[in-house]
């Protein structure tokens, strides 16, 4: 069972990248970025509308990584909030769906009145994305229902 | 007549106790009595789970012995279990004449029990890293923090096995057990310290002064240090601190539910993780403090399988529960307020949005007119401690999701080659490796072309035959529950019938001739010619997996 979003640009940089035809083999195979040795890894910190963006870092994949890619290929990550990387012609290379890490929900009960859902303006996206990439910017978009609004641009540091 | 021998434990482990075991023996002592035996040759056996295991009996040096009974220590050998759980024990004894009783307690049995830096590490459902011939696929730590001596932890466990014993005896029980993996951090030598810098004073929020706050890079570190091979699918701190509960779902994270040791931990334990697992909202009044506009509604309530916008009962995506659409509790006047149907008012809002059912654990406000009244512990114990069926279908999809996590199986291939031919197709069941399906909760059909082919049911892999005519064709396996919990239908030509497709794939990828893939929206039209340049396609239902194979390309 897979979801509704679909990392598209992830899977078809990585099945370039990895996997050769298959109409020549006996098997046919089902496309993970899991099978990724090395990564780039970015973390964002902040608020729905102002975020730091680490510097990009080259990691060796754990299996801690592997199998977080593995869990959420077929995942539906509430989907508000998109990230997409894009190249120095703002051409979209890579999309992660990130759900929403901008709200945090606390104990209702016993709260009553209070509020339950609030915003984490300390919000913490740690993203992988394959070593051949090399995004000069990250957009952050919220989809609301058809609506796709582009919330925040943000540079990167090299 | 011969009197049978008769077991009583001296103090049987209850849902209480954690069992844990030294040397892979779990010992518990019992005494014996038989007025008309010679007790010495009485035999013993003994099963876990209903699984046979071997079982020493010692008598061990005591100074009285009680008339016609025997005082004996009972070794039992767990060495050979795998996953953890709440499992039922047994003990027979037999005399020499072969008159046989048994005695049973129910327990949890852990495993895996070690030690490492500071931290003490068991599992309680389940397993890690080493797994049985049924791997669980949703793992979930749950972490006991800042108790100052071991009266803290035992209080941890205390509140900790209340919400696991909450979960084993919800609606949802049955995906529970046997789909998680439950792992127990405990500190080894408890001071009061904390792992992972957690306070109640609301410093990470400017909306709260008491919302638990703590160091994410610490508590991955944490997680990464004692279970190097998984990616948790949530991580749960339960500390000895009094302050505000939270959940939060910061992106490369597990989702992390932090609940302080309280009266209703268990139940904001378990309504927590209806948002961390199940895709459940909440149903609550937020009384007003906050508004949402009708798209942030849509947009928010879309993700959600307990909460929607449709204001008629059959449009609601949780029809399927509700018994007669013209008598709908909720929606109808006269059809009362008992039941499934479509009751206005959610976090969201109180109008524009509805829920399932007028309380539940997501949800338990709005009862004015009850007595006792909301917020008693009274009224929440008893309306508000179980998730109602639309949320224990949430549950196991959730939970059937984990397992079955591909379009197809990893052994899944052509049969012949390339040189000879390819005469067919073996495909097996996009289940996770090392999974099993549990044939008390499952059964499998097999479509072609969206035909059933029953001769194949509860198949995990099959071989279908090369079609006479070189063209597409659609193989797809459906996961069907026999429970009863799971309602939804999953028809294989429509992608919005379960919970308007979230469960769903609204996207196939194919994979192109010439190196790549392409991505096409359902319904595939394979007359259309881009289709021509594609050897195989995927997609994934809502419980099943389709593979398309384009025949003409595979000579």
């Amino acid at each position: 069972m897979s979801k509704h979003i679909v990392n598209i640009s992830i899977l078809f940089i990585i099945f370039s990248v990895i996997t050769p035809s298959m109409a020549n083999i006996n098997s046919i195979k089902n496309i993970e970025l899991s099978t990724e040795d090395i990564y780039k890894k970015i973390t964002l910190t902040g608020s729905e509308y102002f975020l730091v963006s680490s510097p990009i870092e080259t990691v060796v994949a754990t299996n801690r990584i592997k199998n977080f890619y593995k869990k959420n290929k077929n995942r539906v990550s509430k989907g508000l909030y998109t990230i997409s990387l894009r190249d120095n012609q703002d051409k979209e290379l890579f999309t992660i769906d990130i759900g929403n890490p901008f709200e945090i929900h606390a104990q209702h009960i016993g709260y009553e009145g209070q509020r339950s859902i609030g915003a984490n303006n300390n919000a913490s996206i740690e993203f992988y994305f394959p070593s051949s990439i090399d995004p000069s910017s990250i957009k952050i978009i919220k989809s609301n229902a058809q609506e796709i609004n582009n919330i925040q641009n943000i540079s990167l540091y090299k | 007549m011969n009197d049978k021998p008769e077991l009583i434990f001296d103090s049987p482990p209850t849902e209480q106790d954690l069992l844990f075991s030294e040397n892979g023996i779990v010992k518990i002592t019992g005494t014996v009595t038989d007025n008309d035996s010679d007790r010495d040759l009485n035999t013993y056996t003994a099963t876990i789970n209903y699984i046979s295991i071997p079982v020493t009996v010692v008598k061990p040096e005591v100074t009285t012995m009680p008339v016609n009974g025997d005082i004996l220590d009972f070794e039992l050998d767990v060495s050979s279990i795998i996953d953890a759980g709440y499992f039922p024990a047994s003990i027979e004894v037999c005399d020499a004449d072969n008159a046989c009783s048994d005695s049973i307690f129910t327990s949890f049995f852990t495993t895996n029990n070690r030690t490492e830096d500071k931290y003490k590490v068991y599992n309680l459902m389940g397993s890690y890293d080493v797994y049985s011939d049924s791997r669980r696929n949703t793992d979930m730590l749950i972490i006991s923090d800042l108790a100052e001596d071991q009266a803290g932890v035992d209080e941890f466990r205390r509140v900790m096995l209340k919400s696991i014993n909450l979960l084993l005896n919800s609606s949802a029980t049955r995906y529970f057990e046997g789909f998680f993996n439950v792992m127990i951090v405990e500190p080894i030598n408890p001071d009061g310290s904390s792992f992972v810098d957690l306070t109640a004073d609301g410093e990470c929020s400017d909306w709260s002064d008491d919302i638990f706050c703590w160091d994410n890079e610490k508590l991955s570190a944490l997680e990464e240090l004692l279970f190097p091979n998984i990616f948790p699918d949530v991580t749960a701190i339960i500390p000895n601190l009094q302050g505000r509960g939270v959940t939060s779902y910061d992106y490369g994270r597990p989702p992390t539910m932090v609940q302080g040791i309280a009266e209703r931990t268990h139940r904001t334990f378990a309504h927590e993780l209806g948002h961390a697992h199940a895709y459940l909202g909440d149903e609550y009044s937020s009384d007003g403090e906050r508004e949402y506009t009708t798209e942030e509604i849509k947009s928010y309530s879309k993700w959600e399988v307990n909460v929607g916008i449709a204001s008629t009962p059959s449009s609601i995506k949780w029809k399927h529960f509700i018994d007669d659409l013209t008598m709908v509790p909720g929606y109808h006047a006269t059809a009362g307020q008992i039941g499934t149907g479509l009751f206005e008012g959610s976090y969201y809002s109180e109008e524009g949005s509805y829920r399932p059912q007028q309380y539940s654990i997501m949800g338990c406000s709005r009862c004015e007119d009850e007595t006792p009244g909301c917020w008693t512990s009274t009224f929440s114990e008893k309306n508000c401690s179980d998730y109602i069926n639309v949320q224990a279908e949430g549950f196991a999809l959730a939970s059937t999701e984990n397992l079955f996590r591909d379009a197809f199986g990893d052994t899944t291939a052509f049969e012949g080659d390339a040189d000879t031919g390819y005469t067919g197709l073996k495909m097996k069941v996009g289940i996770v490796d090392g999974g099993s399906l549990d044939i008390t909760k499952y059964r499998v059909e097999w479509y072609k072309d969206n035909v059933l082919d029953s001769s194949k049911n509860n198949e995990m892999e099959v071989i279908f035959d090369r079609p006479i005519v070189d063209a597409w064709v659609t193989y797809t396996w459906k996961i069907k529950d026999t429970t009863g919990i799971i309602l939804v239908p999953d028809l294989l030509d429509n992608q919005n019938d379960c919970y308007l497709g979230l469960f769903d794939r609204s996207t196939g990828t194919f994979n192109k001739i010439s190196d790549g893939v392409d991505y096409q929206n359902r319904p595939f039209n394979f007359n259309n010619q881009a289709y021509d340049s594609y050897n195989y396609g995927y997609t994934d239902g809502c419980t099943s997996g389709t593979l398309m194979i384009n025949w003409s390309k595979y000579q």
